[in-house]
């Protein structure tokens, strides 16, 4: 078996409020295989934004990611220095973010920003300007020419991201991180640009790392899945059997609460309770407090991420030995 | 002018904009009838002052007449109490007040952007070092500090320049520190550092375009201030005695303005002129930085 492309291990970043330290990435491992395509699946702060930031070491001032390593393509990125940091998130991965029109810089031409994602500066020459029509053409925005001088505020929000896209794309990475990149969009603008990233994955070959709260994207996009709920990966395996066959509880709630237009009388089953707070997290499995299915050790024992067949793995009791010693 | 229903639809992208890049900047300068009356004043104060050995009658310091003259054909603005021609002086001032405004100005956004960037960009200790000089500059009254410096060095043009920079660049650097402190964390600038933007491609190309609008506000606000303070110096007497300047002519009439008014009027007036033309021409020279404003309909 090769080596993965991104192998994150035991990844931990903690945010230090006055309140106390917030571990908003508590363990997480996770694996992206050269050209695969993973979701990344949690509700909100359910801490997958923040598990790409440590990845690209982007994690805002007031937090810091204080264990784990992130191996890509052979090496430790929390062991490099800032200048090969900066090099690797160059020329080796592509991020792309949710909220394109925030995420362009407005005084800049679209010309200018995608340029510069590779050369550091603006547009010159007529060799810059083809490499830009190019790959506004290759995210299929219509008439390249135009959209190339225009600023971001003329464009709306699906070009935007289209544009944050072939910024990405121009320095052909070979991971692309996408945190909820068509979120903020409308259905059928996100339906297009989620072919597009399809297609466009395919042809580069390049791997994908997608975060999404939105089951049915993930559904759509990626061979594998991994479930995080309270800073913790809490399921992975193949999409389609982790959909189908949820272990977790929490899976299976998510699973349940996707509305199916086809299946309007279907009971929707929504879960209880909030999401935890992250300062003082449940005791045992931090999910116990709104699990359905919870039982004897739950609420004191933390249950591990466990193999649990077929390439899969769920971070739950009912799925593993609990370990015969009295509370 | 252009044509700018086309950038109204969102979806629909303009024309390129490279190409019609001077018309359509001056398009947008120009819709702003306001800032065209300030490029006018600052116009024709620095032609006046330019061309004051060829326009004006006499020279600044040369009698002429009788003293404290009336306006009249001869002397267009009356003379002063030395029998000096008015207009001519206020032709000459223009060139003492137009240049203390903008190379004093130049000085202080030079060194108010290379604080405030680095202390804004890099924060910690080298923030908090810049951050009390600064402070040290602003508590100290502006107008004594000057006397100080002026009664040290000597009361010529330069040394006025150099003071009015130096007391005005703490204000810049302020300014700029917070407008970094807020962009430093704007998703763009993040997005950027994603890509590997490299520091300086972060501190030139993503965050100074951005704080540019407030500083060319705050900059162009600094010119009348400034002219006002080499007024004020050669309204107490520590101003240049060697060159005129619309200040030093005020101090001259403070004893005969009772008896002759067009001695401090008219001095008085072009300094007003100037400000407001200046803070006017600053209005404009924002609507031209920010590409923004390129959907904002005319005021």
């Amino acid at each position: 078996m090769t080596a993965p492309l991104l192998d994150v291990h035991d990844l931990e970043t903690t945010f230090f409020s006055p309140r106390g330290a917030v571990k908003a990435v508590d363990g997480v491992s996770l694996h992206v295989m050269a050209g695969e395509s993973v979701g990344l699946i949690g509700e909100s702060g359910s801490g997958k934004s923040m598990t790409a930031a440590s990845i690209l070491r982007l994690v805002p001032p007031s937090g810091r990611t204080v264990a784990g390593s992130v191996m890509l393509a052979g090496r430790d990125l929390m062991r490099l220095d800032d200048e090969a940091m900066r090099r690797v998130r160059h020329s080796e991965v592509g991020m792309i973010f949710q909220d394109a029109g925030a995420c362009l810089n407005p005084v800049m031409t679209v010309a200018d920003q995608i340029i510069e994602a590779v050369t550091g500066r603006g547009v010159q020459g007529e060799l810059d300007r083809r490499r830009v029509t190019d790959v506004l053409a290759a995210v299929r925005i219509p008439d390249p020419e135009r959209v190339a001088d225009a600023y971001p505020h003329h464009l709306s929000g699906g070009m935007r991201q289209r544009v944050m896209i072939a910024a990405a794309l121009i320095r052909d990475p070979a991971l692309i991180v996408a945190d909820e990149p068509t979120t903020a969009l409308d259905a059928t603008v996100q339906r297009d640009l989620l072919r597009l990233l399809i297609d466009l994955r395919a042809k580069q070959n390049a791997a994908l790392l997608f975060i999404s709260h939105d089951l049915a994207v993930i559904a759509g996009l990626c061979q594998r899945v991994y479930i995080m709920y309270a800073g913790q990966i809490v399921e992975e395996g193949p999409t389609r059997e982790v959909f189908a066959n949820p272990h977790h509880p929490y899976t299976r709630a998510l699973v349940a609460s996707i509305l199916d237009p086809w299946e309007p009388a279907r009971e929707i089953i929504a879960l209880q309770g909030d999401p935890p707070d992250m300062a003082a997290p449940p005791s045992g499995c931090r999910f116990h407090p709104r699990c359905p299915s919870v039982f004897g050790p739950c609420a004191t024992l933390a249950p591990a991420l466990a193999d649990t067949g077929g390439g899969r793995t769920a971070r739950c009791w009912l799925h593993q030995q609990v370990p015969a010693v009295s509370p | 002018m252009t044509d700018h229903s086309t950038l109204q639809s969102a979806d629909a992208p303009p024309r390129p904009l490279a190409r019609q890049g001077a018309r359509d900047a001056w398009g947008r300068f120009a819709r702003n009838r306001l800032s065209l009356i300030g490029l006018t004043l600052v116009i024709i104060f620095a032609t006046a002052g330019l061309l004051a050995p060829l326009i004006a009658p006499y020279g600044p310091f040369q009698l002429v007449g009788s003293r404290l003259a009336s306006p009249s054909l001869t002397n267009f603005f009356g003379t002063d109490h030395l029998g000096r021609d008015i207009f001519s002086g206020v032709l000459y001032g223009a060139r003492t007040s137009l240049m203390v405004g903008f190379v004093s100005v130049a000085l202080s956004v030079t060194l108010g952007l290379t604080a405030g960037s680095i202390a804004g960009f890099y924060g910690g200790i080298v923030d908090d070092v810049l951050m009390r000089i600064t402070e040290l500059f602003q508590v100290l009254p502006r107008f004594f500090l000057a006397l100080v410096i002026v009664a040290i060095f000597g009361a010529n043009l330069w040394g006025t320049i150099f003071v009015i920079g130096i007391l005005s660049w703490a204000e810049i650097a302020r300014l700029v520190r917070s407008e970094f402190l807020t962009l430093r964390a704007r998703p763009f600038v993040i997005a950027a550092r994603a890509y590997g933007a490299s520091d300086a491609q972060v501190i030139f190309r993503e965050i100074l375009p951005n704080a540019l609008t407030a500083v060319v506000v705050a900059a162009c606000l600094q010119v009348p201030s400034a002219i006002i303070l080499e007024a004020s110096l050669s309204f107490i007497g520590a101003g240049d005695p060697t060159v005129m300047s619309w200040g030093r002519m005020l101090n001259n009439a403070q004893q005969y303005m009772r008896q002759a008014w067009w001695t401090a009027a008219f001095p008085g007036l072009a300094i007003s002129m100037m400000a407001m033309g200046v803070a006017l021409l600053a209005d404009g020279v924002n609507d031209l930085l920010d590409p923004r404003l390129r959907q904002r309909g005319a005021k």
